[in-house]
């Protein structure tokens, strides 16, 4: 692809990329933009590149899930060298309105795949087999995280186990 | 096929991306857009801050004998051996009294024992 043509790409999925880079950065919003950022100079100057295998959508979630994790991997090295053994927790969102607090909290005491998957599929409206090519894992894997995420996410939410 | 609770869940997790929606940054992909490399710069202030630490610890711990004087100097060796009477010396015992002078020597220079 062109440059011009990623460029207008990315501009048109930057809305839900944010989203997408807000919960890999477990809600904090400078380090998704920073993701955000980090992610469209690699998709621009070629060193993630598009080779057509799956929608153009889904393969820059699963690039931003992956600049995501390694900035958390040297931001966990920098507070070891520092001797920061405890990872300052994010703070709120500003103007955060209940409800969205409940969910985003609920969701923070997910395991990390039940969480991806969830907010792949509901947030981002991807199918559950897109969810999996998102996330590098086979489809009755992320079958399984989706089915019990859902559980445990109506569980924290307050409204008992899934039928 | 979505239940009522799977239904539930997409209209709160629309309301949450419509909160989203209004935090998005700009979009921008001019390389200066963002200050990079912050986290950086204090893993190597880190790194540089232990590696100091580390040679100036080693270098006090390490250093051998460092309350001992400094060995004589060559000319003051050479000195030394040239006050010898020369037929006290066998050839070559010079040099090697040059060489090996004991450190003492250094400190005693006026009266050196074996003179």
């Amino acid at each position: 692809m062109e440059r011009a043509e990623l460029e207008r790409e990315l501009r048109a999925h930057h809305a839900a990329c944010f989203g997408w880079a807000l919960s890999c950065c477990r809600d904090d919003p400078q380090a998704a933009e920073d993701v955000l950022h980090e992610t469209c100079l690699r998709v621009l100057d070629g060193r993630a590149r598009f080779r057509g295998e799956s929608a153009f959508r889904t393969w820059l979630f699963g690039v931003i899930r992956q600049v995501a994790s390694g900035m958390r991997r040297r931001a966990a090295l920098r507070s070891l060298l520092l001797l920061r053994m405890d990872a300052p927790e994010p703070a709120p969102l500003p103007n955060e309105a209940p409800a969205e607090a409940t969910l985003r909290a609920a969701l923070r005491r997910l395991p990390t795949r039940q969480r991806e998957v969830l907010m792949l599929v509901f947030y981002q409206d991807l199918s559950i087999a897109e969810a999996a090519q998102a996330l590098g894992i086979a489809l009755g894997t992320a079958r399984a995280h989706y089915e019990r995420g859902k559980a445990a996410l109506r569980v924290a939410l307050g409204g008992g186990a899934a039928p | 096929m979505t239940s009522d609770r799977d239904d539930d869940l997409r209209a709160r997790f629309a309301a949450l991306r419509a909160a989203d929606a209004r935090r998005v940054p700009q979009f921008d992909v001019r390389p200066s857009a963002y200050p990079r490399g912050r986290g950086w710069a204090w893993t190597g202030g880190a790194v540089a801050l232990a590696a100091v630490l580390a040679v100036s610890f080693a270098w006090r711990v390490g250093k051998p004998g460092r309350d001992i004087p400094a060995p004589a100097a060559p000319e003051v060796m050479l000195h030394v051996a040239d006050e010898m009477p020369s037929d006290f010396l066998l050839e070559g015992e010079a040099a090697d009294i040059r060489r090996d002078a004991p450190v003492f020597a250094v400190e005693t220079n006026d009266e050196v024992p074996f003179l």
